[in-house]
């Protein structure tokens, strides 16, 4: 059964939600490269994890599923998936889910604003709502994409930095990832008027969850094959981005002298033979551990969540996150 | 007075800026001189004409960086983050500030600007005349509500 199905979400709904963001946008000229560009991007899939948790976390409130979480939910796609176009042009990739990705069919400097644009439409879609009991709307786009960015400057400040330290690592990846699926919990439940404490536990909740779900994507890069990923598998560390495996395998004083010759002009042969030898160290059952106890972290709030009857949901989200193989 | 507001407001930008982005604030006195009259018409409280050349200045800083995003280009990571994060941090800071109305007075003329530069037009943008527009509205609308007492 597929994640929305399991939280009895209509999809179809929420993807109509973010595709009109675009073609219902008076001011973007109908099938223009813009406009066809998102649509693509949007419509190439995606696990739309981020608008399920907006919806999730509404669940949590007083008041039933609304036009305004419906929006939320859309702005969260539309964030992520503006710093996917960014990212991709940063990562200079070629695909993005298995297709071309979108800089390479517009140009880098297109592609980035037409980034800017997602962003910039989610900021005039939500000043709507205006007033101070209304300012959360905002998260989505203030205090969330800012901790997304400073995370990204981490980890380009840290490439190819086998110094890195546990704390730099985690510190990286809560920025990069784990605060926007917080604040997706967070903005649904307050748009639902959930009461501020508990909006606050389903932060932390999403908190742990998102940890959980970057050591994943850490630990994929090492055991999917291209064709799952839609990208080339082991591009972390050709890219010199030092995960939690590559860490772990680093302490082992027989691995790290040959990952340390890991930089920008390695061949993709000696790439290969340092993932092979990561891959048969205990690195990646390490790494499997971490990943294991955010989620324990995050079991425990759902415990304390128990009397709403939504707690079933932080379940599934929970099941889904430890079971992800993509 | 001038030099005074500016560096005040460079100062305020730069300790609200993460230290993590390393983003050196930095507008020409000419870049400035386009939002000083702006301000200088209407009769606003010292720290929100600090607020608004704040607000002026992450923003053309943003459109700045983003524009300089050539394929490449040494700094092109950097660039594409800088604009990110200016952009993220415009509406912490209007948040702070509590300027929200002007952030969706300007919010359909910014997306409009990047419609036009996704599509190679690249016309110089100037975010003075826009904040002038709302300051004008704001003070006609005051100055209504003044006159209805």
């Amino acid at each position: 059964m597929k994640l929305h199905e399991a939280l009895n979400i209509n999809l179809n709904q929420i993807n109509r939600e973010i595709e009109n963001l675009v073609a219902r946008d008076k001011d973007v000229p109908p099938r223009s490269q813009l406009q066809q560009s998102i649509l693509g991007l949007i419509g190439s899939g995606g696990k739309r994890l981020r608008p399920l948790m907006v919806i999730v976390g509404s669940r949590f409130g007083r008041k039933p599923v609304d036009r305004r979480t419906l929006q939320l939910s859309a702005a969260a796609e539309f964030i992520h998936a503006a710093s996917l176009i960014h990212d991709d042009i940063i990562d200079n990739a070629e695909l993005r889910r298995g297709e071309p990705a979108l800089h390479t069919r517009t140009g880098v400097l297109p592609a980035v604003h037409i980034g800017n644009y997602m962003s910039a439409r989610v900021i005039e879609l939500l000043s709507k709502y205006t007033g101070d009991k209304n300012r959360y709307v905002h998260d989505l786009s203030s205090v969330a994409t800012a901790q997304l960015c400073l995370g990204e400057y981490q980890q380009m400040e840290h490439a190819y930095d086998y110094d890195l330290t546990m704390e730099q690592y985690f510190e990286k990846s809560r920025n990069k990832t784990a605060l926007l699926m917080a604040t997706c919990l967070r903005v649904g439940a307050l748009s639902a008027e959930s009461p501020e404490e508990i909006a606050d536990l389903l932060y932390t909740f999403g908190e742990a969850l998102g940890m959980s779900f970057q050591i994943q994507d850490d630990l994929l890069d090492f055991t999917q094959s291209a064709e799952v990923l839609g990208k080339p598998a082991g591009s972390d560390l050709r890219h010199g981005q030092v995960t939690l495996p590559v860490l772990f395998a680093l302490q082992d004083p027989k691995l790290a002298p040959a990952i340390r010759t890991i930089g920008p002009a390695s061949s993709e042969a000696e790439v290969d033979t340092v993932l092979q030898l990561i891959k048969n160290s205990d690195a990646l059952y390490r790494t499997e551990q971490v990943s294991q106890d955010y989620l324990e972290q995050a079991a425990a709030i759902v415990e304390q969540l128990s009397h709403y009857p939504a707690h079933t949901d932080l379940k599934t989200l929970l099941q889904y996150f430890a079971g992800r193989d993509h | 007075m001038n030099r005074q507001l500016i560096e005040d407001t460079f100062r305020l930008l730069q300790a609200e800026i993460s230290p993590i982005a390393g983003i050196q604030l930095h507008l020409s006195l000419v870049e400035c001189e386009q939002l000083l009259p702006v301000l200088e018409r209407y009769d606003l409280e010292y720290t929100r004409k600090v607020h608004l050349l704040g607000l002026y200045t992450i923003l053309t800083l943003a459109a700045q960086r983003h524009m300089e995003c050539v394929p490449h280009h040494p700094d092109l990571t950097r660039n594409i983050l800088d604009g990110d994060y200016l952009y993220s941090f415009y509406l912490q800071f209007a948040v702070k500030c509590r300027e929200l109305d002007l952030v969706a007075y300007l919010a359909p003329s910014i997306k409009k600007m990047q419609i036009r530069r996704s599509s190679g037009d690249w016309t110089q943008e100037n975010p003075a005349a826009e904040m002038a527009l709302f300051l004008d509205q704001e003070y006609k609308g005051r100055n209504r509500t003044s006159k209805a007492i």
